[in-house]
């Protein structure tokens, strides 16, 4: 196979309106954590400066944000050139969601642990944290779990018509959630702009 | 009180500026918010042990360039040059070649205060101003361990060891100093420009303690330095009488020709006005006391040369719950090893008498 026939074997990429519900979907973990890392600030920034630069914290958090969002579907997208053509449009974007949402969970865990208001019996991690004593379950505990979110969801996708279609609804309704961070993103962009003016 | 004032001020600068991280975004961009800017880069950005990063995936890259960074500077010197608990980096020469630009940049006339890190802990030092004291003969004077510690505390050893970290520390903010006088002389500013040099508290180093976090008075944590240069001058003025803090003010107002407000404390500092000789000078650490309630949990000192007092009250360490007091004469027994407080109680009483008086002065409003 020549390099051409090569290039034009891969280079995955998604029609436009699943370009979009893909950002969309990228978008939703970042903003996520971005907003409850906003409240959990809001009010001792409050208490030192004052609301409208609480305000602005939360402004530059959310541009910030899309931003971030930007870059991590700019490298996702990249991934997929790397995959097939002709692979099938909707398997692989509820894989690649699937994927992308159990990583970016765990991402939120390795942060949240920090966050004194969530009790600690709430979280996995912490119950991982607390059988650290022995170290040997902690981690095997820790890497089944890794293993099993992110293995299990794309095999059950591949295998499993009825699962793919429940989960590429639930990534559409989800994605309804992340339009709505984007409308807060460009209240964002107005606040950032004003406090610069 | 600082941050109240700031609307007061034509010109507040973050310190968060001078970090070693430098950021075109927040310099040249942001500048217009920049202080909210910089706050909210570092809580984007942030990943210090007690903190989170409000960025899900990319604060793990800028951590680990932070880290890199961190090590390329670190090469530099013997202690991190970081803000303990914070990933930030704090040059101190970043700082003086900042405030030799403001110097030249800002237009006249202009009071200008640059309250700077070092040398704080954790004692920062290039390693060129290492080992200077190691050989240097000096013996501390050993003290009792004071009796809030039970038994506990520092010994010797570690007092030694963190006084001759400190000395380096202090050697290193003074090399910084020299070299921006040096710059502020060279560019000719010297020549109408009041320079004043002094310090917030001192360190302590004694009695099992380091640092300067227990609400005590010590002369190693009153005794800090207090330098003015004025402009144009070429020998050197000592001044032996007990000065304050809280002369500043009124001093600077006097060398600006402004009329001295009757509400602030503190005298026109020699040469240039005349306190009296006999002058008491207070202070008074009540940092646990319940904010605004009448003074109950409190440390009080009053020095009137050479005889310096201490009241301790409140403090769940006093032996029978009752005030303690210490009395030194600083002029016979400046490293203060012999309370005089029974072997001169009339001198102890009358001083007793004039810090109550103080205290529940300051103490009307509260009541």
């Amino acid at each position: 196979m020549t390099r051409i026939q090569a290039g034009r074997r891969i280079g995955f990429h998604f029609s436009k309106p699943q370009r979009w519900q893909f950002f969309l979907l990228a978008a939703l973990p970042v903003h996520f954590w971005a907003w409850i890392k906003w409240f959990q600030e809001f009010e001792a920034i409050s208490q030192r400066y004052g609301q409208w630069d609480a305000l602005g914290v939360g402004g530059y958090f959310m541009v910030y944000a899309l931003f971030e969002s930007a870059v991590i579907f700019g490298i996702l997208t990249l991934i997929l050139l790397l995959l097939p053509r002709r692979w099938d449009q909707d398997t692989v974007f509820a894989v690649t969601a699937a994927l992308y949402l159990a990583l970016a969970g765990w991402f939120i865990l390795e942060q949240a642990r920090f966050l004194a208001v969530v009790p600690e019996e709430v979280w996995f991690f912490r119950r991982v944290q607390h059988l650290q004593s022995i170290t040997t379950r902690a981690g095997v505990v820790t890497a089944l779990s890794f293993a099993a979110s992110l293995f299990l969801p794309p095999i059950l996708l591949l295998r499993s018509e009825k699962f793919r279609v429940a989960a590429l609804a639930l990534f559409n309704r989800l994605t309804i959630l992340s339009v709505l961070y984007l409308g807060v993103d460009l209240l964002a962009v107005v606040i950032v702009l004003i406090r610069n003016l | 009180m600082l941050f109240n004032l700031t609307e007061e001020i034509d010109e507040f600068n973050p310190r968060k500026m001078l970090f070693s991280q430098g950021s075109y975004l927040l310099d040249e961009v942001l500048d217009q918010d920049y202080e909210i800017a910089a706050i909210s880069q570092s809580l984007i950005s942030n990943r210090s042990e007690t903190k989170t990063a409000s960025s899900l995936f990319i604060s793990h890259l800028t951590r680990w360039l932070d880290s890199l960074r961190l090590r390329r500077i670190s090469e530099r010197f013997v202690v991190p040059p970081q803000i303990p608990n914070t990933p930030d980096l704090y040059l101190l020469e970043d700082a003086t070649d900042w405030i030799i630009k403001q110097a030249a940049r800002l237009s006249r006339p202009y009071l200008s205060y640059y309250h700077l890190y070092p040398p704080h802990a954790p004692y920062v030092v290039r390693r060129d101003f290492v080992d200077l004291f190691t050989a240097d003969g000096y013996q501390p004077v050993r003290k009792p361990k004071h009796f809030i510690l039970e038994g506990g505390g520092a010994d010797h050893a570690v007092l030694d060891e963190n006084r001759l970290a400190y000395n380096q520390a202090v050697r290193y903010v003074d090399a910084e100093f020299g070299r921006l006088m040096q710059e502020l002389e060279k560019s000719g500013q010297l020549e109408n420009t009041w320079v004043v040099l002094t310090s917030d508290h001192g360190e302590m180093f004694e009695r099992g303690i380091t640092g300067h976090l227990r609400t005590m008075f010590y002369q190693s944590l009153v005794k800090s330095p207090l330098l003015i240069f004025k402009p144009g001058q070429t020998e050197r003025i000592d001044v032996h009488q007990p000065t304050s803090a809280v002369d500043l003010v009124p001093t600077l107002l006097h060398l600006a020709g402004r009329q001295i407000p009757d509400y602030l404390e503190g005298a026109v500092l020699p040469p240039f006005g005349s306190p009296p000789a006999e002058r008491a000078i207070f202070a008074l650490d009540a940092q646990h006391n319940p904010p605004d309630e009448p003074l109950s949990l409190y440390t009080a000192m009053l020095l009137k040369w050479p005889y310096k007092l201490t009241e301790y009250t409140g403090y769940d360490y006093l032996p029978d719950g009752k005030p303690f007091y210490e009395l030194y004469d600083l002029a016979a027994d400046p490293e203060e090893l012999t309370n005089l407080m029974a072997a001169e109680p009339q001198i102890a009483a009358q001083m007793q008498s004039e810090l109550e008086q103080q205290i529940r002065l300051k103490d009307e409003p509260y009541r």
